[in-house]
């Protein structure tokens, strides 16, 4: 049952098939999870979202469209409104997600993976990025969709996509120009 | 050099120059084999690309064992199906039926129709009443 498709799983699931079902899990949660954590910047909440997300996959299986969409394009679509309303619903008085602050469990794991200054600059200034913008980012660079999947994924046409990517990149650019420019500037006398 | 036509294409098609239009990539092609700095953009951005790649991909190297356990109990502890879930009413009914009874539908009124149409107005009540007013 491993190695059947995304869409016999599907199927095997619809008819309340608990082990197809699993193997969804294992296939699938993983990616649901690092998305989820990289819209909401917290592990716990996007583990919330992931238990969502999956509950809603057990539930809907029946009504699955296998010719309309990937599962994988299907699943980032739902992460990402589940965590959009999860935030809206649990931080409503937020303004950006910048500024809700990491719980310590998150701060560890992400000091534990960025170890080198670029990854950490770049980290940073993905932080500061728009949601639109970051998730787009993540799902191209983080999860390796094309671009007219991730434009699936996120409800936008390709073209309105490919804006948004630019913009991204750019932005994140012209901030690490500037910031390696400061850092020059603190390291010469 | 700043080359802003550069970094234009590098933020809109990225820095695989493989992903670029074949207009864009004739365009540079003279630029990044005569320009050093041009190309120093170019590895620039490809580094940048490769950081982000591994950055954001490391993300979902783990799913966290407990959220494992909890998603993988699901099905014990949720309906199925579930109530909202199923497709209710037409949504439910496969297109063909549908298309079926709306043909049956249509033949059906237009079969009554014709049929009262038929025993008001037979043809040769229509004959006379046109004599009556001297139409032949």
């Amino acid at each position: 049952m491993t190695d059947a498709s995304d869409d016999v799983l599907l199927a095997a699931t619809a008819r309340g098939d608990s082990r197809a079902f699993a193997v969804l899990v294992e296939r699938h949660a993983a990616r649901v999870h690092g998305f989820a954590q990289s819209v909401l910047a917290d592990r716990a909440e996007a583990e919330d979202v992931t238990q969502e997300v999956f509950v809603k996959l057990w539930q809907h299986a029946d009504a699955w469209q296998a010719e309309r969409a990937k599962l994988s394009t299907w699943l980032f679509r739902v992460t990402r409104n589940a965590a959009l309303n999860y935030r809206q619903r649990v931080r409503p008085r937020e303004q950006a997600w910048t500024e809700h602050t990491p719980d310590p469990a998150t701060e560890a794991l992400e000091t534990g993976i960025e170890r080198d200054e670029d990854a950490q600059r770049l980290q940073a200034a993905i932080a500061t990025l728009p949601e639109q913008q970051r998730s787009a980012m993540h799902l191209v660079y983080g999860q390796g969709l094309r671009q007219k999947e991730a434009a699936q994924a996120m409800s936008l046409s390709l073209k309105a996509f490919e804006a948004v990517l630019f913009r991204a990149r750019r932005r994140l650019r012209e901030d690490l120009t500037l910031a390696s420019g400061e850092a020059r500037e603190d390291i010469e006398p | 050099m700043n080359h802003p036509q550069l970094h234009d294409y590098l933020d809109r098609y990225g820095s695989d120059r493989a992903q670029w239009p074949w207009r864009v990539r004739w365009q540079t092609r003279a630029l990044l084999k005569g320009d050093a700095t041009a190309r120093d953009l170019l590895a620039e951005a490809q580094q940048r690309d490769a950081t982000l790649t591994r950055t954001l991909g490391r993300t979902d190297a783990a799913l966290p064992a407990e959220l494992r356990t909890r998603l993988l109990r699901i099905p014990q502890n949720h309906p199925w199906p579930a109530p909202a879930s199923s497709r209710p009413g037409a949504a439910a009914i496969a297109p063909w039926v549908w298309r079926g009874a709306a043909l049956s539908g249509t033949a059906a009124v237009i079969g009554f129709v014709a049929g009262i149409t038929g025993v008001l107005a037979p043809e040769w009540a229509v004959d006379w009443t046109m004599l009556a007013y001297g139409s032949f």
